[in-house]
């Protein structure tokens, strides 16, 4: 595997996650989880596809990229600590979850399991943060909401792979 | 096709919305002694509105002029820089509707929540 | 998507539901003291009152104090009181309100053969108790104060005209926040924003009652009376639905000089803190400034006399001693619920 093209590669998922971070602030989740700083993780897709692609390392080091970046963008440090305690979480679960993909579960599964984890990542982060346990009252919607925006960005990642293995894009 | 639906992918869907539902019941039912909020006012303006559970453990220091000490379910001013210290004497707040006040600094402390069984107290 | 988060807001929403009404609490300084008032309401056709309508109550009620508090004030130079104090023994025509405020102190001097007295300001003058500059006068100094001191030295002419002779100075503290409170009693009434109003006002330890408690079945109010030592915590709670609760107590404002404390409520017959083994009185009555005036006379009275006057009298009066004990005048289980609380802390309840 040419390292140039990981590299490159890597960058290109980056700048997509930095734009999937941006385009999220799209959808006005303040109004009904009023904590600043907490995301729907639409940035997931990125994970999930460089876990498969790359590796957990790769995908580690996009995850810290991206994070870095998209919080120097909207210039806030809570954004940077919840976004990159849900990012590890979710990272952290969809890699075991990969392991058993194809027998066990599809990409969906594995997706919304990652959606999940980024939502729990993000309100333990904030509860640290706030100093109080009353931010787990949104985690209840969050969960839920992690259900169709999971299988949102699986079906999103497995078309994009699909794609890649017909055009026969090898890393 | 990596999307087409497993068994497995059901199993993680029901799981999430189960963890959902627990933590949505949970929270549901009050906690022993209800909800109990720490207020800290100065100049009139909150600046500090923390829950008290058990695991609370927090000093809260207004610029040296109070220190406001948060533990467990319970809040007290320990200390204050003003002379007659009728704030630091209130003792130890431990249900709703108690208030510790320092006026020289303006500043208040109340606890606030469900019914704690006294709307008030006569000083 | 949309319906989603309807249906998951709604959900949220029920589970954090409560059924009582919601209370509006406005807190604010007024008096040298913190007070909070804790209003419900409900429009003509019985619905809760919206957040508007009790934050423009709460408006009025922290206004009406304000303006007593300029109005009886010994200190804020555009206030009657002080024109009537600073008006060299002439006569002076003050407002209705404050003429009330005189004439209701005078009335409880008299009825309290002066164990409450509106005059005593060049004795608290000397002592500066709640100052930096708090000291025990001289005795000199004090006698000679003490000729000044004497509700008989005010004149109520009549018409709004009040007159000090011999020099007297009027310091309202001693029923002023009663007065707000029976002021504030007052608005509950008149208002019409609402059909009802339900409130708790404590005014710097002052408590009024009023309506009745919407969050409690029976509509009573709860009140504790403090633990001297520990102000937070209540030795007895009172049930009531309305009227007013007033302590006063030697931990309110004091200094100590040589091991020895010196707090705010004076003898008028020695110019000296009482010190009649007393740490508290409290009071239960309809008019608040009528509770007011009657804890500093049962402070500066003692158990033993005070006791006496509340028999004689009808006064409901909680009483808590040095020696630890809690004793209560036989009016008390008219007026409120009385439970005693204090035997954790070493206190005895005696009646």
């Amino acid at each position: 595997m040419a390292k140039v093209k990981k590299v490159t590669l890597c960058g290109l998922l980056t700048a997509l996650a930095v734009v999937l971070s941006l385009a999220e602030r799209l959808f006005p989740l303040d109004a009904v989880v009023p904590v600043p700083g907490v995301k729907l993780g639409l940035a997931n897709v990125v994970t999930l596809f460089a876990l498969t692609r790359l590796s957990a390392r790769e995908a580690g080091i996009v995850l810290l990229c991206r994070v870095t970046l998209s919080s120097l963008l909207m210039g806030s440090v809570t954004a940077f600590l919840f976004s990159l305690l849900g990012g590890l979480l979710a990272l952290a679960v969809m890699w075991l979850l990969l392991r058993v993909e194809g027998r066990f579960c599809s990409l969906l599964g594995v997706s919304v399991a990652g959606a999940a984890a980024h939502n729990i990542g993000q309100v333990l982060a904030a509860a640290v943060w706030m100093q109080t346990g009353a931010v787990t009252a949104y985690l209840p919607f969050l969960l839920v909401m992690s259900v169709p925006l999971g299988l949102v960005t699986g079906l999103t990642a497995a078309v994009v792979l699909g794609h890649m293995k017909k055009i026969e894009f090898h890393v | 096709m990596r999307s087409k639906m497993k068994a497995g992918d059901l199993v993680i869907i029901a799981a999430v919305l189960l963890l959902a539902a627990v933590i949505a019941a949970v929270l549901a039912v009050p906690q022993r002694g209800g909800r109990l909020y720490a207020e800290v006012w100065q100049q009139e303006t909150l600046v500090e509105r923390v829950e008290l559970t058990a695991g609370t453990d927090r000093v809260i220091d207004l610029e040296g002029h109070n220190v406001i000490v948060l533990e467990g379910r319970t809040a007290r001013i320990a200390r204050a820089d003003c002379k007659d210290q009728v704030c630091v004497r209130t003792g130890t707040l431990t249900r709703a509707g108690q208030v510790a006040v320092c006026l020289p600094n303006r500043v208040v402390l109340k606890l606030v929540g469900d019914d704690s069984g006294i709307d008030a107290v006569a000083v | 998507m949309k319906r989603l988060i309807a249906a998951v807001m709604l959900l949220l929403g029920l589970s954090g539901c409560a059924s009582q009404p919601a209370a509006y609490t406005n807190d604010f300084f007024a008096m040298d003291t913190f007070m909070s008032v804790t209003l419900y309401g409900s429009t003509p056709d019985g619905r809760p009152a919206d957040d508007g309508t009790l934050s423009d109550m709460a408006e009025s009620i922290s206004r009406t104090v304000n303006r007593l508090d300029a109005a009886l004030s010994r200190t804020q130079t555009a206030g009657d009181l002080y024109r009537l104090n600073h008006a060299d023994g002439a006569v002076t025509e003050v407002s209705a309100e404050t003429y009330e405020a005189v004439r209701q102190a005078v009335a409880y001097a008299e009825q309290t053969g002066g164990a409450f007295d509106p005059t005593m300001a060049p004795v608290t003058d000397l002592w500066q108790i709640g100052t930096d500059q708090a000291r025990v006068p001289a005795q000199a100094e004090l006698d000679e104060a003490l000729t000044h001191v004497g509700y008989q030295n005010v004149k109520l002419l009549g018409e709004n005209r009040i007159q000090l002779l011999n020099g007297a100075q009027i310091d309202l503290g001693g029923i002023g926040k009663g007065f707000a409170g029976d002021a504030v009693c007052a608005l509950l009434q008149g208002e019409n924003g609402a059909a009802s109003w339900q409130a708790l006002a404590a005014l710097g330890g002052n408590i009024v009652l009023y309506g009745g408690n919407p969050a409690r079945k029976d509509g009573s109010w709860v009140i504790g009376v403090a633990d001297p030592d520990q102000t937070a915590d209540s030795l007895v709670t009172l049930a009531r639905a309305d009227g007013s609760v007033v302590t006063s107590g030697d931990y309110e404002r004091f200094f100590e000089q040589d091991g020895k404390r010196y707090h705010h409520i004076f003898d008028p017959a020695t110019g000296y803190p009482a010190d009649t083994g007393l740490r508290s009185v409290t009071v239960i009555d309809e008019s608040s400034t009528r509770a007011d005036a009657m804890t500093t006379a049962l402070f500066v009275m003692g158990l033993e006399k005070g006791m006496a006057f509340c028999r004689e009298q009808g006064i409901a009066a909680v009483f808590i001693t040095a020696d630890k004990q809690v004793v209560c005048s036989p009016a008390v289980s008219d007026m409120a619920v009385f439970s005693f609380e204090g035997e954790d802390k070493g206190y005895t309840y005696a009646q």
